[in-house]
This record gives C-alpha cells, sequence and structure tokens, in this order.
C-alpha cells in the first residue's frame, strides 16, 4: 500500500490542539492528499488527556492509528508525551513542547508526577526532541501560540508540505485577528527547526 | 474543489445541499456540531429544542406540511424521542425527514453505548451509515430521496469516528426540489387503533418494497478481491477493513437495514468463509444468520468499545500472547475536571460539606462525582436525578430530609421538569438543587429556553426559572450564589427542613463564559499549616508541594473557594494583606 504519513498531537484539553490538528490536516489537503483527522470533542476539552491523529497520503481509510505506527508525536504535556509515546513508530520522531501540567491525581497527592519522564523518553525515542515553546510564545506575546509554534517544528520535518502552504493553512484555520501572532509563532518554529535540522546534519557528518 | 470537513459538517452541508428547510436538534455529544453547522445556512430554519421529542415533533410537524426536515441528536437523545419515532414510521412523512442518530461507541462522553441500529429496525424504517464525511454529506440527499419515495422517515446513523472525524469532500449547490403539498388525510396522520392497523400493513408492504430497491440501486457495493475471506461491513469498520485486509473481498452496506437477503446470498456465495465486521451489537450478523447463512462476527470482533485496524488484525489472525508482558507501572491519570472558577464546584462541595446523599444528572456536574469531591451518588440519563431523589426516600425513610437531587439548567428543561412536577403531585420531601449557569456547558455552551437566545443568537424570552418552579406547585423556592458557601448552606438546610418538596437555584454563569472574576489567590505559606482542605475542591489551580499547597497564579481564576474553604485563612488574593 502506499506510504501514509501518521501523526499524533497528545497534550490536555484547552492546549489548542484542536487547532493544531486543524492546521496540519488542512495543510496536507491543500498540497493535494487525502486526509483524514480523528478528534474527540465534549468531555475530553475539560482538562483532560487528548489525543488528536492526522494521516495523509495518497488515499487514506482508517481515521486512526496503532501503536507503534505514528511517524511523529507532537506532544505538548511532558506526561501527555510519556503516555502516549508508545504510538511512535520505531524510528519515529518525537517533538515535546516541554511544560508540565498536573493533573488533578497528582496535584492531590493521590498519585506521584513522575520525575524522571526526560530520562525515560529519551531511552525509549532515539529521535526525541524538546524546546520550550511556551516559554518562546510568551515571548512572542501569548504563551497559547505554542501549538501552532510546534507545528512550525514540525513543518522542517514535513518536507512534502510546502512552506507556502502552511501561510495558506494559517489563514483558513486562524481567525483574522490571531493571525499575525500566529505566523509569528510558526516562524519561530520553523527557525527552531531549521537548526534543529542543521544541527543533526553537523553530527552526522 | 474539495474541503476539509468533520462528519457532523458534512451532514450540515448535506441538508443545505438536499434543500432541507427545517432543523431541529438538543446539543449531545457526538451530535451537537450538526446544527451548529446548519445555522450557517440561512435557507434552513434551524433551531434548539428543549429535548428531543420536542425536536423530533417539529421535525414531524415540517415534514407533513410538505419539506424537507432535519433533525439531530446523540444516541441516548432516541430514547427520549422514541415514542414520536414509532408512530412516526406508521404515519410516514409528507417532505423527507431523515433523524440522525449520532452513536457513541466507546463512550467518549456519553454513560452508555447503546446501539442504536436497534432503533431502526424496531421502527422498521431503513438506516443509513456513512463511512467519511462525503458519504455523511451525500447520505443526506439519498436518505430524503429514500424517505420521499418510500413515504418513511429514514435513521441516519454516525458513531463519534464519523462525526468527529475530518475528511474531504465535494460540495455541490442547494438542489430545488418540489414541496410535497399537505392534504388532510386523518388515515394517515390520526394514529388512533383504526388508522394504525391500516397503516401497519403499509409498513410491512414498505420494507418488502426497500429490499427490493435496495438491489436495484446498487448503493450498497461489492468489492470481489480474494474469495477466501469475505467481510460485510458498513460505517467507520469499512475504513478499518479496507486498511487492515485490502486483499479481501468486502460487501460494504450503506443501507444496513432492511437487508437486501439476495444481495447477502449472492456475495456469500462468492467466498469461502463469510465474517460480519460492526462495532457494538451483532446487528448485521444476526440477521445474516438468521436467514441461515454461515457466517462468523463477534466470536472475533469485541462486542464493546470502538473497533480499529489494530484490533481487526488481532482478531483475524491471533498471536500466542506471553503471559508477561514486562507492564510498567500504570502512569497517573489524566481525567477530565471542572474547571477553575466553576461554580458547579462551589454547588458540589457545599453539598459534601453538609454529609447528604446526591442523586445527580448529566452535564459537566456529574465530573463532580469523582475524587476528590466525590460530590455524588447516582448519574443515570437527562433528567433522572429528581425521580430517583424521590424513590430514594420513598424507599427507606431514613434517606428523607439527608437527600438532594442536583440538575443542570438545560438538564431541568430537557426532562427535570415531570420529575418535579411528581414531587410536587405526590407531595415527596426532597430539596432539588438546580445548578443554573445559564447555558448547555458540557457540548460547548449552546442556548437553551433559559439563556434569553435562539440558536442564530437572536434575543427571545429567557424562562424564569423560579417562577416555573412556582407553577409546578413549589412553595419553597431559594435563589442563592454557590460562591457564597455560608448562604449556599443555609439555603440547602432551610430546604431540607422544609416539609415538602423545595427547590434552591444555584445561581452563577459558567465560568468559561465569564472567564475571570478578580486577581488570582495565593497561599501564604507561613499560615497554611498543610491540613489539605483546599485540595478536597478539587480545583485544577490548587496543587500538594511538599506539605503545604500552592496556587497556580495562571489558572486561578479568582474564584475565591478556597479561601473559604482554609480553616487557617491562609488563601488571600493577590494585593490583599493577610490579617
Amino acid at each position: 500500500m502506499p506510504k501514509v504519513t501518521n501523526i499524533a498531537l497528545a497534550g490536555v484539553g484547552g492546549q489548542g490542539i484542536i487547532l493544531a490538528g486543524n492546521l496540519l490536516a488542512q495543510a496536507a489537503a491543500l498540497s493535494g492528499y487525502d486526509v483524514k483527522l480523528a478528534e474527540v470533542h465534549g468531555m475530553a476539552q475539560r482538562g483532560g488527556s487528548v489525543i488528536t491523529q492526522v494521516r495523509f497520503g495518497e488515499k487514506v481509510y482508517s481515521p486512526t492509528f496503532g501503536k507503534g505506527s505514528a511517524d511523529y508525536l507532537v506532544a505538548f504535556e511532558r506526561l501527555e508525551a510519556l503516555r502516549h509515546q508508545d504510538i511512535l513508530a520505531d524510528d519515529g520522531v518525537l517533538l515535546l513542547s516541554d511544560t508540565i501540567i498536573q493533573p488533578i491525581t497528582t496535584a492531590t497527592g493521590s498519585a506521584p508526577y513522575p520525575r524522571d519522564i526526560l530520562d525515560r523518553l529519551k531511552k525509549k525515542c532515539p529521535r526525541f526532541y524538546s524546546f520550550s515553546a511556551e516559554y518562546k510564545a510568551e515571548k512572542l506575546g501569548n504563551p497559547k501560540v505554542a501549538n501552532v509554534l510546534m507545528l512550525g517544528v514540525l513543518s522542517i520535518f514535513l518536507e512534502e508540505i510546502l512552506e507556502a502552504v502552511w501561510e495558506e493553512a494559517l489563514e483558513l484555520v486562524v481567525p483574522p485577528k490571531h493571525l499575525e501572532l500566529n505566523r509569528l509563532a510558526f516562524a519561530e518554529g520553523r527557525a527552531l527547526g531549521n537548526q534543529l535540522a542543521h544541527s543533526q546534519k553537523v553530527n552526522s557528518n | 474543489m474539495k474541503v476539509l470537513l468533520s462528519g457532523n459538517e458534512a451532514l450540515a452541508r448535506g441538508a443545505y445541499e438536499a434543500n432541507v428547510k427545517v432543523a431541529t436538534a438538543y446539543p449531545g455529544t457526538p451530535s451537537t456540531e450538526i446544527l451548529e453547522t446548519m445555522v450557517k445556512y440561512e435557507e434552513i430554519k434551524s433551531q434548539w429544542a428543549p429535548n428531543e421529542k420536542v425536536a423530533l415533533e417539529v421535525a414531524i410537524g415540517a415534514s407533513m406540511a410538505g419539506v424537507r426536515a432535519l433533525v439531530a441528536m446523540k444516541h441516548v437523545g432516541l430514547n427520549v424521542a422514541a415514542d414520536p419515532w414509532m408512530t412516526l414510521s406508521y404515519t410516514g412523512v409528507g417532505g423527507g425527514l431523515v433523524l440522525v442518530s449520532a452513536d457513541d461507541p466507546g463512550m467518549h462522553s456519553s454513560q452508555n453505548e447503546q446501539d442504536n441500529r436497534y432503533y431502526a429496525k424496531m421502527a422498521k424504517v431503513p438506516i443509513l451509515e456513512p463511512s467519511d464525511s462525503q458519504e455523511a454529506k451525500d447520505f443526506v440527499g439519498l436518505a430524503l430521496q429514500i424517505s420521499e419515495e418510500f413515504e418513511t422517515p429514514v435513521l441516519l446513523r454516525t458513531t463519534t469516528r464519523i462525526s468527529h472525524s475530518k475528511s474531504l469532500v465535494e460540495l455541490k449547490d442547494r438542489q430545488w426540489t418540489p414541496l410535497k403539498k399537505y392534504e388532510k388525510d386523518i388515515e394517515k396522520w390520526v394514529m388512533i387503533p383504526a388508522h394504525g392497523r391500516l397503516r401497519h400493513l403499509v409498513v410491512e408492504a414498505r420494507q418488502k418494497d426497500l429490499s427490493e430497491w435496495i438491489w436495484k440501486s446498487r448503493i450498497n457495493h461489492w468489492e470481489i478481491k480474494d474469495r477466501s475471506i469475505g467481510i460485510i461491513t458498513s460505517g467507520v469498520s469499512y475504513q478499518y477493513v479496507k486498511e487492515a485486509f485490502p486483499e479481501a473481498s468486502i460487501l460494504k452496506l450503506s443501507i444496513i437495514y432492511p437487508l437486501c437477503e439476495k444481495q447477502i446470498r449472492l456475495f456469500a456465495g462468492e467466498v469461502e468463509r463469510l465474517y460480519v465486521v460492526e462495532e457494538l451489537d451483532p446487528f448485521l450478523e444476526e440477521q445474516i444468520r438468521a436467514l441461515g447463512i454461515e457466517v462468523t462476527g463477534k466470536e472475533i470482533i469485541p462486542e464493546t468499545g470502538e473497533l480499529s485496524t489494530e484490533i481487526l488484525r488481532k482478531a483475524f489472525s491471533p498471536k500466542e500472547e506471553s503471559l508477561f508482558k514486562n507492564r510498567p507501572k500504570p502512569l497517573a491519570k489524566r481525567p477530565p475536571v471542572l474547571c477553575a472558577g466553576c461554580p458547579h464546584r462551589a454547588s458540589i462541595y457545599g453539598l459534601k460539606r453538609l454529609g447528604l446523599k446526591v442523586t445527580g444528572d448529566i452535564g459537566c456536574y456529574t465530573l463532580g462525582a469523582l475524587p476528590p469531591l466525590s460530590g455524588m451518588d447516582s448519574t443515570v440519563c437527562m433528567g433522572a436525578s429528581i425521580g430517583m431523589a424521590e424513590g430514594f426516600t420513598l424507599g427507606n425513610e431514613e434517606y428523607e430530609g439527608n437527600t438532594v437531587a442536583v440538575i443542570g439548567d438545560s438538564t431541568f428543561l430537557h426532562t427535570g421538569i415531570q420529575g418535579l412536577l411528581d414531587a410536587v403531585y405526590n407531595n415527596v420531601n426532597i430539596t432539588v438543587v438546580i445548578l443554573d449557569n445559564r447555558t448547555t456547558a458540557m457540548t460547548g455552551h449552546q442556548e437553551h429556553p433559559g439563556t434569553g437566545k435562539t440558536l442564530r443568537g437572536e434575543k427571545t424570552k429567557a424562562v424564569n426559572l423560579s417562577r416555573l418552579v412556582e407553577a409546578l406547585g413549589v412553595e419553597k423556592v431559594t435563589v442563592v450564589d454557590p460562591m457564597d458557601q455560608e448562604k449556599f448552606k443555609k439555603a440547602v438546610e432551610d430546604s431540607l427542613a422544609y416539609e415538602g418538596p423545595a427547590v434552591v437555584i444555584s445561581r452563577r454563569p459558567c465560568i468559561l463564559k465569564v472567564k475571570k472574576y478578580s486577581e488570582p489567590y495565593q497561599v501564604d505559606s507561613t499560615k497554611c499549616d498543610g491540613c489539605h482542605s483546599c485540595i478536597q475542591v478539587g480545583c485544577p489551580a490548587i496543587s500538594v508541594t511538599g506539605c503545604h499547597v500552592a496556587i497556580n497564579q495562571t489558572t486561578c481564576v479568582g474564584c475565591g473557594l478556597c479561601a473559604q474553604v482554609c480553616p487557617q485563612q491562609a488563601i488571600k488574593k493577590v494585593g490583599e494583606t493577610s490579617a
């Protein structure tokens, strides 16, 4: 079967994952691919664990994919990265916007928030990159655009989607009054992604 | 050009293209966005109903008037609308009528995962089941065409994965369809027994005609590939099958009821082994087996939850799995929680402090049943809290005076009124707390008859809850702000002490509408003695840090509930000096 690219976006309800998913799916659609996006609304939005899946390729059947089959996992919170890490394929790339949001279970002290998450992620995913996306987004004007910033990073990996297409997708998905800030965030993310790609080349030389 | 649409957006677009004139619904995940999208099409009269039964009745009226109508609801909504639904099958339609039932296998946001395909079988009405957004859109038009041709309502069944997944859709313009002009016909529209008996014969004949038509229409299609395995499937399961077994022969049903016997037999004859892949109950499987055809289904396919490509692969070729899976310690769970500043938290916490038995209902506040609040004893269905509180006290007098029903404003207007009427009528000594946050919050802030706005955002009359419950005969009605814990406590205690049914309207708008009350609060660690009383309110802004607690300054919206709860007065608003 022709190759389908599988991308999972994981985090906490309220982090803008639905918008990020829409942006990605829209960019893939504008690039001429068949696309499916699976998300769940309702109860999951109230601060719960959230995962959105985007698939694109010549022909996509199932809207969802299972463990061990994601090419990319973009995680927006440490514990959620660990929770969903097993969705990645062996050579899958994990991009983490590194922040900690205590779930109610650890906030009340009824369960521990693991301290060794980054080490565990490093061990499990050879291609693991983490960013202070929220901090960078805050410097741009609003920590909430960390979602679009992370997609800027991801866009460097997805060479099949051209930069101009992302621009167009942003215009379709982001409300006009927030567009400028989101453009900045996306560009910042691309710059980060480029640095990463560059350093990788240096390393492999 | 193709556009990316969710199944729900596609259904709304389908209604637009197919010349639907009236669309109604009560919000419910995963169906809510159908009407929220529909409202963009000005040609369609779209409106929220207080519940699904009314929504369907409005659609039936529109159909009787000769226009095309769509009514949408979540699966359990059809339980509420089942009464008109069953008889609508007998009357049939004027203009086309399609009922969208959005089922929720896996219970992403529901209290059960009932399989609503049985509602079509029980009513002897055809069902269409789309497998992606394109079909979701196209099947609305198809359903209306079938509806008019066979004078029957049509059930269009989606599931969460169809309603909430996005895929590419080719759009068309709105088409013209003729008005089915209303002419008085009491044998059709007045279902007294004498007429009903005649209409039942029509229903049975219609079933046969439909089955024939399905055969000719080629709406169900098959793909013959490798003949060793043939799979009958529909809806999103079709996508999983295509992905897991690209070589298999497939009969993809788009109309899944009534079954076209000829089609099933022919397909079964083409393949060596026949399988049925369907989510939830063996709906197709049982009917195929009843034809005397050998088929494998639920022996290998799970009967609970959603299916997936992975599940199908495992089901068809199970590998022996090791007993020892080297399972790591489970991670801390992240369940959904009431938002920081949510007024429901104050109400539920206030009731918990009084040590009451609480029969609950359906809404955001159901989350208050979970730890650490743990402030609810039951949740069954929309409106159940009131009748259950009544029965609970009738069943055991010990519970009289310490049981309250808790129900949201939208839920009370949906199906709570009748329960309260019952308590008044039978003079049962219960207290009902209506959590009036002025919106339908759980499904994403839809308007309802108490908010003063319509689906279109136009101003309208808002029902006055106090006057409504007084009109039902409740003599003890108190309106209170739950954020004032002392007043709330007194209101509930007085109501419990009152002889006869009493209502407390706990009124404070949803925090997501208000956004913020004031500056955040903070903990004075010199005063905090680590008693963790504030932790018990279950606010996502408060967390344990060592012996003390801390308040997240970005998440806190300044509701001040924790400050009221703290026995040491260690929690103060930022900028306030502690005395």
